[in-house]
């Protein structure tokens, strides 16, 4: 069997900054981490190809040095690393994002699944999974917690509000996974050592056979006008001194306000 | 703050493990102690990182380093946990019988169990009236046909009941006392061994440690490691490898414990200002460090040393182990003292390392056994 | 032509409460965007007049398409049905609850249909060129970004929670338009069980006390600390994304962008720098404290009392002190 994870890299929390143009990430100034939620969606792939064979094939969109991100998924359990890079795909907004990896997806055929993060934790919008599958006109399910084969078929386990259904599809199809569902493994040793001497491949705009106008800021239909600090005009009071003294004036407050 | 000249791949190794001491290790290491809890968790990551595999040759599955890869392994664990880290080493030192005992067979069935993970070891010497004076062990095996026939009791055995493998020492000759005992291979659910319970300690609780008994315990000859008589000799020979790594783990657990209670005192403010200005505290860090430096220095020769082949490993081992495990006993304690009644109480973590240190000072041979073997090592060496 | 749509997102026979939310928001931009109101509802016909109840809220048509195929939610089905909907009938402007279902389904439709969609949305503005802003926390720093779209319908999902509901009207004057599907589209997604989730430990959204802790509590053991406090006060613990992704704690108790929304009568942070996407999940409570030792943390400006010390040490006090009173 064939599982694609599409991985996003992603600032390391609290190293993020914004172009002061165009209002999207500046992503070559701050250090990358491989987005956290994605690892659950790399767990299980990795999880199904040990138990019913077949081989990993980690894809990601981002800038050269994002390369060292996929070495760190082959040593979590990939088999193969894509990288996905151009200029032209700068400032993609989720649907060209989603174009992109629809586009190298359709290079990577034949697959059985392709699998993702519930959301990245830089945008938040966990809509690339199901417009990627929308592109590839394929189903999708979202906020998978557990998935298997049987009889031919696939079996999800998904989340709903308040309840969760268990749900039988033919693949190909396009699955992001509940974070927290599995316990991501360390990177293995012997894989850390392999993948020094390897190299991810790289394909551009061209080799994916994009249409400019899709990718990047022009396939981009939200645009960012512009940004704003929320005001917040309250009563402040501000407590200090000594540990002992805070939490007396605190607890008088709260006491005096009937909350305690 | 010293530079030992890592290897590239010892740096990966370092990294890796204080990766998992994070993620896997530190936010369950309160839990664990206070409920004297094995958990197998840490353990699976261990396995998936390849580090079960680290001495094993590459021929069975593992990457055929050496003991100075295991030190760093089992340093870096120890400053997160070293109760882990003593389920971890104390697997090697069930291993090690195999690795430099056992017929191409026998490696051949056990140690690509071992490297992946998949079967801890455990070694089992100690009985109840044999503890330093190991040669008053009494357990016994008996030729009967194709078997051998194991009766005894052992004692204080890290791993027992989670390991799948056990290194069991035994007299095949009690007449001839030390050369007539013999080391074998038992195996979890041979007919006749049974686990008794788990002893309840005063550190290094995350690890279990229980007796073992062995009724008219059957196993096939084949599981003889080596020949008969050489028991002690297989013993001895693996203690001299693991000690180093004991010697590890108290530099880990010193280098935790400074750490611990260096934020503390960079951060604790009385009278105005950070204790660490004052000299009484700032002194004692120093101190600490220097300590810290010298054992891990000596555990660092020591096992480069016996990974260049070298015959005389006795002195230098039991060294490392008894001067590394004496600093980190004094370091944990001083760590305490440092942050006052914080150290004292169980929520913050320094009182943890000062048990679990002590156990360092026992396990595997006592500080006073090891320099017992220094004294005579040091005469044989300076003979004339 | 045109409208303002949004989705009729049903929830055990029912509609969620998210509907409720949007048609408020439909109806308090519906001066500036002068577009008719309609909540788009799949489903059988059985569900008609649940379906026209929404008419009681303010909505000005349910455009109900009807198919025994639309039992239940089946992402790949909804969203050709939808799709096809608004190719049809072009509408400006489509939201949906940023709920499970509405977040599975919206990027389908945009991504179909190549349009652009704006997540978890906390309010929106009309400019003078008749575009509907939408605003959203941003990047996790502490900015809010206005996104237009530019391609029609705008669409955006709302994150439930955040807006009131709409209330009655007192003369209902839509009308339910009922189209009848012929066929629908066959999907590759059979339901084979549903199983009800036993309710959270912690129901944050109602709680009346929230407390919550971040980074600045430095360790875990001090995090769960918040759980003593919680109890004495009879309240729920809440957590940043970051303490959550540290594994001290489990995303149920996440608030903020993606995780809960809470409008307790008291809520209080330890060690919480309040980042926006924890801080638009605390909108609705009515008073804040902040614990922190930098009292220019974003959270200690918009406090109602800020509280200058290190969380780790006022915690356990505070917990001392509360333990003390309550005898």
């Amino acid at each position: 069997m064939h599982f694609i994870v599409c991985l996003k890299p992603v600032p390391k929390p609290g190293a993020v900054k914004v172009d002061p143009e165009t209002h999207t990430l500046r992503r070559e100034s701050a250090e990358l981490i491989l987005n956290p939620p994605d690892l659950y969606a790399l767990e299980m792939a990795v999880a199904l190809k040990e138990k019913h064979g077949g081989k990993v094939t980690a894809l990601m969109m981002g800038p050269p040095n994002a390369a060292d991100l996929l070495r760190e998924a082959y040593a979590l359990g990939a088999d193969e690393m894509v990288l996905l890079s151009d200029r032209a795909f700068a400032g993609s907004d989720t649907l060209a994002t989603s174009y992109v990896l629809s586009q190298a997806i359709r290079k990577l055929e034949p697959y059985d699944l392709v699998l993702m993060g519930k959301a990245s934790i830089d945008g938040e919008t966990a809509q690339v999974g199901p417009e990627t599958a929308a592109w590839l006109k394929q189903p999708s399910l979202t906020q998978v917690k557990a998935l298997w084969p049987e009889d031919g078929l696939w079996v999800a386990v998904r989340f709903f509000e308040g309840f969760e259904e268990e749900v039988e599809f033919r693949g190909p199809a396009v699955i992001t996974v509940e974070p927290e569902v599995n316990e991501p493994r360390p990177p293995s040793l012997k894989r850390m050592l392999a993948v020094r001497a390897l190299e991810p491949r790289v394909l551009s705009a061209e080799d994916l056979d994009c249409n400019l106008e899709k990718t990047g800021l022009a396939g981009s239909p939200t645009q960012v006008l512009g940004v704003f600090t929320p005001s917040y005009d309250r009563e402040r009071e501000v407590l200090t001194g000594e540990a002992e003294e805070v939490v007396e004036k605190l607890v008088s407050l709260l006491r005096t306000r009937g909350l305690i | 703050m010293l530079d030992y000249f890592f290897s590239e791949e010892e740096r990966l190794l370092i990294d890796l493990v204080n990766r998992i001491g994070r993620d896997y290790i530190a936010p369950h290491v309160r839990e664990w102690d206070e409920n004297e809890a094995y958990d197998l968790r840490p353990i699976k990551a261990l396995a998936q990182a390849d580090l079960f595999g680290l001495v094993i040759p590459e021929e069975y599955g593992g990457l055929g380093w050496g003991t100075m890869a295991l030190c760093l392994a089992v340093e870096h664990l120890s400053k997160y946990c070293p109760g882990v880290a003593t389920t971890y080493a104390a697997s090697f030192l069930g291993a090690y019988p195999i690795l430099l005992f056992g017929s191409k067979a026998q490696k051949e069935k056990y140690l690509p169990e071992v490297a992946a993970g998949r079967k801890l070891c455990a070694f089992a010497l100690t009985e109840p009236q044999a503890g330093s004076d190991a040669a008053a062990i009494r357990t016994r095996a008996e030729h009967d046909g194709e078997h051998y026939v194991l009766n005894g009791i052992k004692q204080w055995i890290t791993n027992g009941g989670i390991a799948d493998i056990y290194i069991v020492i035994a007299l095949t000759d009690p007449k001839k006392g030390a050369r007539g005992a013999s080391a074998f291979i038992v195996e979890k659910g041979d007919p006749g061994f049974v686990v008794g319970r788990k002893e309840k300690k005063m550190g290094l609780r995350a690890s279990v440690t229980t007796e073992l008994f062995f009724t008219h315990c059957r196993i096939p000859k084949d599981r003889l490691l080596g020949r008969e008589g050489l028991g002690f000799i297989v013993a001895m020979k693996t203690l001299d490898y693991a000690r180093v790594g004991v010697g590890a783990q108290a530099v880990g657990l010193a280098q935790g414990a400074m750490e611990l209670a260096l934020k503390h005192a960079r951060t604790r403010i009385q009278f105005g200002q950070p204790i660490y200005n004052f000299q009484a505290v700032s002194h004692t860090f120093a101190e600490m460090a220097m300590r810290i430096e010298a054992a891990r220095a000596l555990v660092y020769q020591t096992a480069r040393h016996l990974d260049s082949g070298a015959k005389e490993i006795s002195g230098p081992s039991a060294m490392a182990k008894a001067f590394a495990t004496d600093v980190a006993m004094w370091v944990a304690e001083r760590a305490v003292q440092m942050m006052g009644g914080y150290g004292y109480m169980r929520d913050y973590g320094a009182e943890k390392f000062m048990r679990d240190a002590k156990c360092l000072q026992i396990y595997e041979g006592t500080n006073e056994i090891q320099r017992n073997v220094i004294a005579r090592e040091l005469l044989k060496h300076y003979r004339d | 032509m045109g409208g303002f749509w949004i989705y009729g997102q049903w929830q055990e026979g029912r509609f969620h409460p998210v509907v409720y939310e949007l048609l408020s928001v439909a109806r308090r931009l519906k001066p500036a965007l002068k577009e008719k109101i309609v909540v788009v509802v799949l489903g059988p016909e059985d569900r008609r007049e649940e379906a026209r109840e929404l008419l009681r809220y303010g909505a000005e048509e349910v455009l109900f398409f009807v198919h025994p195929d639309l039992g239940y939610f089946r992402d790949d089905l909804y969203s050709e049905v939808l799709s096809e909907a608004v190719a049809e009938r072009k509408p400006a402007v489509f939201l949906f609850g940023a709920t499970a279902e509405g977040q599975a389904l919206a990027p389908r439709v945009a991504g179909a249909l190549g349009l652009g969609l704006t997540a978890h949305c906390t309010a929106f503005e009309v400019d003078e060129e008749g575009r509907l802003l939408q605003i959203r926390p941003s990047f996790g720093e502490n900015i809010m970004a206005r996104i237009v779209s530019k391609t029609r319908p705008q669409m955006a999902t709302v994150k439930p929670g955040v807006f009131s509901k709409a209330e009655p009207v007192d003369e209902p004057e839509g009308v339910l338009e009922e189209v009848k599907l012929a066929a629908v589209p066959g999907s590759a997604l059979r339901r084979r069980v549903v199983r009800t989730l036993p309710r959270k430990e912690s129901p944050l959204s109602r709680a009346r006390v929230v407390v919550a802790g971040g980074r600045g509590l430095l360790r875990r053991e001090n995090f769960d600390q918040l759980f003593e406090l919680a109890e004495l006060l009879g309240g729920a613990v809440g957590a940043t994304r970051p303490v959550c992704h540290l594994g001290w704690i489990s995303e149920d108790h996440m608030i903020g962008v993606s995780g809960e929304t809470v409008s307790p009568k008291l809520y209080i942070g330890f060690g919480i720098s309040g980042a926006l996407q924890h801080t638009v999940g605390i909108e609705g409570a009515e008073v804040v404290v902040a614990v922190n030792s930098d009292p220019e943390a974003p959270l200690m400006k918009r406090a109602d009392i800020a509280v200058v010390g290190d969380a780790t040490r006022i915690l356990p006090l505070l917990i001392r002190r509360i333990r003390e009173l309550k005898g």
